[in-house]
């Protein structure tokens, strides 16, 4: 897949990440994410565009912890886009693993060929009692029962930041774009940029030594890149 | 102003002072945002400042166009207003950096919360029923008034409000008003007003009001008893500090030894986790004390009083040690790393109080003296109140704040005891208190009780009237911070019309006051500013409104020589309620990172964020250890008796592979009685059952000092786990 | 997703003419006054339209309207005539189409013959298409609906 202007990727530095879930209420805020119940929880519908995997290894005392966050790795071999009867999920030129709500008939294809799991259905119109739709975000659509959704990596803000750029005749700097996730986080443990520019803070952290991609092994070519735990 | 302009004034104000040389001509900061001013699709950032816990952080909301639903003379009718989308850190506040937690990104759904009280009610069931009707302001104001006058009259001291901890406008207002009726000063009913960690800074260095340690600039940090990643002292501030304590450094990675007796956030950060037994943290520190001494690790030894000199070198580690649970010889390796570090830090304080928790603090200071690091860069630091020349900003402030003593959750309970007529803000005494305090009581006994909350919870249910507050984000408000090198306050400037018919408590009391007929002035945020910016370090000519346009004012403290009292060292050993033999389990209810001290709960956005422990969503399990569950005949989501000599509850059992053997520990949040839709009758209160066991030196409330029994109670409702797999199946990734 | 119906010119609360305001040497900025800057083109402030109708044909029926509204501090509840509803799950932003020096008649047709606002144009996903293919603008989906 060749790409154009920007290829957008993540570097998560799993030695800052506390697992404190600000990226998750971030996301939850930022995207109109619905809001659930116990009722609908019991049965496996809460919907997080991003979560926190954690994994215990070892036996007591000898116990660790480990904290990831895992969101729509953006994959350039992406399982889910090739099974779309519809072309609802596609690649775009930025790289980016697209959901066009418009087209998708809920087939569910793609959340079954997704090895990350984070594709999410919704199986009802969501509800949010009044006044809480006072606080939707109007950059993001407030998606219909029977489609599927998924991180976008806050492609709103994005277009915001590009737009920004361009009214004021420059390009995009470096850091500029952050989706919600990435701005919240206190540790400042995720970083979000242009892979196509080899002096990004993403493209730099990439390639350290410490980088690897989840489950990289099925040839998904993920761009969300996860610095290990140093020692 | 929109993002642009905001930053702007970042750009020209530096992040360490407010740099307000008198040149800004733009126009004021809008008090409220006016219908026309809001474009659709165009987005304005406010600053403000988030009052979910005492940390303080500063922050920026976005605001932009909102439709509202209301009801108008029987039709609906669609109305235009400026609305709160999104809350971020704001980038000029040196604690949060620009960042923020997941609670204090979820209080807009406190603001838009389905169940907000929606103007002043009275009770119309039985006290605790949470039975009201509305009623009008001028009715609920005037019979609140007429018997307060009636209180005061006959016996002021009768009179008790019981406060957050949080300092600030709303503090001092409520200060102002107890003292106009010479009733008794307010008293902070809070499990998270930090009186044990303050109580030791005082004692060890004389330093009033939280230490600040300067984890960013460690290279080698044990920390002991502090969830300081969790629900500890200023969530945003230490995440920064440790993200720049792990990778912020080109050649140097902070190393993190944490000993607590939870597998909290922080000991799952930590590079090496000591389990220790709940309660030993004193012991723990006079072992480490011990052995820096002996191996000659102890590079201030000078500076050490030697009657506590004495008490390390008399320690016993390996008795000590074994008393913690902890084996010598790995605990003699960490201390050599300790010792040998550059930049050495011990990190101590009591997430979960336990009766000898001062001695564990103040042992922990006396380890960073002979570690020579107070008051040096990546050592423990000195408070901004500490250090203020002249009259400290702080010191019109009640208590609970930098520059005095909280007042401890003992005294509530017996301010509470005799009390007549009680006030309550920001507190929720019938659930933060144990059942066995008698806080439910004494509401019952009590002539009159007014809530001032936004919500009907717990404790509003045993009011007689209601006289919401305006939300925080529709307020006038200064704050501040707990933790804080900078003498600091921050400013919210009110930008969106109160939703409904609430009244600030500021006004409330000012209005009660002036219908009581006692002299009263009320409060502003300028109280809590003017005195900053009449300090040495503030910019010349900087005004209020420029400390309210950057959201807050932030000034460099000169540093605080520690004045050493030189107070003994004590071991006692942490005292536990109930027979070991009928209880055998100790109980560790905690505070955690999404629902705090259980004020979080009402929020959608935090109940379905999985807990980090269990990953339960919309439920708090009782975490144990898989020995206990074995024998226990439970798994995962089985139900679980537990029972104290004060009570009992019972909730879906976690298998936690990580839960230290012969405890049991449980989050708060769950077990509101009254709450909102979220959070009423759901899941049970860990709070509820805890013995009436305090602090020994400080009357804070022992969170960790009840045994409990455990048995299968059959059944598994409601719990719902968010991630199954514990344990990963399959390598990560590849090297 | 065909934009949301038209009002009938004569259900908006003013009798508001787009042709004589052009006539007088108006431009279309000079009231949509963010069309060129942000996503919204935005319907003028009652106080803006009072700028010049404090004094500009006063004791017109229809101005008397607007001064009402003006004098209870009220905003002009106009019927909104373009627009995606917000099932359409498509965001349209104004500025890069000024930008790109898109006449705004392209979309809204020539307003100097228009009294009230009236749908003149409907916006399908055929006429942006059609229009993004011309000047070989972005066909990306995500470019729109997201």
């Amino acid at each position: 897949m060749t790409h154009t202007q920007h290829r957008w990727g993540m570097a998560i530095d799993l030695d800052r990440c506390t697992g404190c879930a600000a990226c998750v209420v971030a996301c939850h805020a930022e995207n109109n994410l619905p809001v659930s119940t116990p009722e609908l929880a019991a049965e496996g519908r809460t919907a997080h565009w991003i979560r926190i995997d954690r994994y215990y290894q070892g036996e007591f005392p000898d116990v660790k912890v480990k904290y990831m966050p895992v969101l729509c790795q953006q994959c350039d071999e992406a399982p889910c886009e090739p099974v779309c009867p519809v072309y609802a999920t596609y690649h775009n030129p930025e790289g980016l693993n697209v959901q066009v709500y418009n087209r998708c008939v809920g087939t569910f294809y793609c959340a079954n060929n997704c090895p990350y799991t984070v594709r999410y259905f919704n199986w009802f119109a969501p509800q949010w009692p009044e006044p809480l739709p006072l606080q939707h975000n109007p950059d993001v659509a407030i998606r219909p029962g029977g489609v599927m959704e998924k991180c976008t990596f806050c492609i709103q803000r994005i277009k915001r930041s590009k737009e920004d750029a361009a009214q004021e005749g420059r390009p995009l700097a470096d850091g500029e774009v952050r989706p919600a996730c990435v701005q919240s986080c206190p540790a400042e443990a995720m970083v979000f940029g242009d892979l196509n520019d080899p002096e990004s803070k993403v493209s730099r952290l990439a390639g350290n030594g410490r980088a690897t991609k989840l489950l990289e092994e099925l040839g998904t070519k993920p761009k969300v890149f996860y610095l290990h735990k140093a020692t | 102003m929109d993002r642009r302009d905001f930053f702007k004034i970042v750009s020209t104000a530096s992040a360490g002072a407010l740099a307000g040389c008198g040149n800004h001509t733009g126009k004021v900061i809008p008090l409220l945002v006016p219908e026309h001013e809001i474009v659709p699709g165009e987005e304005q950032w406010h600053p403000a400042a988030c009052t979910e816990c005492a940390a303080g952080c500063g922050t920026l909301v976005r605001v932009m166009e909102g439709i509202r639903t209301i009801e108008r003379g029987g039709e609906t009718v669609r109305q235009r207003v400026a609305a709160i989308k999104k809350i971020e850190g704001n980038p000029l506040d040196p604690i949060s950096g620009g960042r923020l937690c997941a609670r204090g990104q979820a209080s807009v759904q406190s603001l838009y919360h389905p169940d907000r009280l929606r103007g002043p009610m009275r009770r119309s069931g039985e006290r605790g029923q949470a039975r009201f009707a509305a009623v009008s302001w001028e009715e609920a104001l005037g019979q609140a008034a007429d018997e307060i006058a009636r209180q005061c009259g006959a016996d002021p001291l009768g009179i008790v409000f019981v406060a957050g901890p949080e300092p600030g406008t709303r503090s001092l207002a409520i200060q102002r008003f107890t003292a106009a009726l010479g009733a008794p000063a307010p008293v902070v009913c809070s499990i998270a007003d930090h009186a044990v960690e303050r109580r030791a800074a005082d004692m060890v260095f004389g330093w009033k009001g939280l230490p600040v340690y300067d984890l960013a600039r460690a290279h080698c940090t044990l920390s002991v008893g502090a969830d300081f990643l969790g629900g500890w002292a200023s969530p945003v501030y230490y995440a920064r500090q440790f993200g720049a304590f792990r990778q912020g450094r080109s050649n140097v990675r902070g190393r993190l030894i944490h000993a607590e007796s939870r597998l909290s956030l922080t000991a799952a950060a930590a590079d090496r986790w000591l389990p220790l037994s709940p309660g030993s943290e004193v012991q723990f520190l006079a072992a480490i004390g011990h052995l820096l001494l002996d191996a000659r690790l102890a590079r201030n030894t000078d500076a050490l009083p030697k009657q506590v000199a004495a008490a390390f070198q008399s320690a016993d580690p390996g008795a000590l040690l074994a008393s913690c649970g902890l084996a010598e010889k790995r605990v003699r390796e960490l201390v050599r790393e300790l010792g040998e570090s550059e930049a050495p830090l011990v990190l101590a304080g009591a997430s979960l109080v336990h009766t000898n928790s001062l001695d564990a603090v103040a042992a922990s200071h006396y380890i960073n003296l002979m570690l020579g690091n107070v008051g040096e860069p990546g050592g423990v630091l000195a408070p901004a109140s500490a250090a203020a020349p002249g009259r400290r900003p702080h010191d019109s402030l009640p208590d609970g704040l930098p520059g005095q003593q909280p007042a401890p959750n003992r005294a509530a309970a017996e301010g509470l005891a005799g009390a007549q007529v009680v006030l309550i803000d920001s507190a929720n005494p019938v659930y933060t208190m144990p059942r066995s305090a008698g806080v439910r009581d004494a509401l019952a006994r009590a002539k009159l009780v007014i809530a001032l909350g936004s919500f009907t919870d717990d404790s509003a249910a045993w009011a007689d009237l209601l006289l919401p507050d305006h939300h925080p984000l529709e307020s006038a408000m200064a704050v501040v911070p707990a933790v804080s090198r900078q003498l600091a306050a921050v400013v919210s400037t009110p930008f969106v019309e109160p939703l409904y018919d609430t009244r600030a408590v500021e006004s409330t009391l000012a209005d009660l006051a002036r219908r009581i007929g006692v002299e009263y002035s009320p409060v502003t945020p300028r109280d809590i500013v003017e005195p900053l910016l009449a300090q040495p370090s503030a910019a010349g000519g900087a005004t209020y409104d420029d400390v309210a346009r950057q959201g807050g004012i932030w000034l460099d403290a000169p540093p605080a020589e520690p004045r050493l009292a030189g107070v003994a060292l004590e071991l006692a050993s942490a005292r536990f309620e109930g027979d070991p033999a009928q209880y055998p389990f100790l109980f560790q209810p905690y505070l955690s990172l999404e629902f705090h001290d259980g004020r979080g709960a009402n929020l959608p956005w935090l109940q379905e964020l999985p807990d980090p422990a269990s990953s339960s969503i919309w439920g708090l399990p009782v975490e144990i250890d898989p020995q206990t569950a074995a024998k226990l005949r439970v798994a995962n989501g089985d139900m679980v008796r537990v029972e104290s000599p004060h009570g009992s509850l019972e909730a879906p059992a976690y298998v936690h592979p990580g839960a230290v053997p012969g405890v049991a520990s449980m989050a708060i949040g769950d077990g509101h009685e009254h709450y909102s839709r979220y959070a009423s009758g759901r899941g049970a209160n860990p709070l509820a059952i805890l013995a009436p066991v305090w602090e020994k030196s400080t009357g804070a409330l022992a969170l960790g000092a009840t045994r409990v029994r455990l048995a299968r109670a059959g059944g598994s409702r409601g719990w719902i786990q968010f991630a199954a797999p514990d344990r990963e199946e399959r390598p990560f990734g590849r090297r | 997703m065909v934009a949301r119906a038209a009002a009938a010119p004569s259900v908006q609360p003013i009798a508001y003419s787009h042709k004589q305001h052009l006539a007088l040497g108006l431009e279309c900025l000079d009231c949509h006054s963010s069309a060129d800057t942000s996503a919204a083109a935005t319907l003028p402030s009652v106080r803006k339209c009072m700028l010049c109708h404090a004094k500009v044909a006063a004791s017109n029926p229809e101005i008397r309207k607007l001064a009402a509204f003006a004098a209870n501090h009220r905003e002009i509840p106009w019927q909104r005539v373009y627009g995606f509803p917000p099932e359409a799950l498509v965001k349209f932003p104004h500025a890069p189409h000024v930008r790109a020096s898109i006449a705004c008649d392209r979309c809204h047709g020539d307003m100097t013959k228009a009294t009230t606002a009236e749908l003149q144009v409907k916006h399908t996903m055929g006429t942006c298409l059609g229009c993004h293919r011309q000047y070989k603008a972005t066909e990306d989906c995500a470019a729109c609906h997201y």
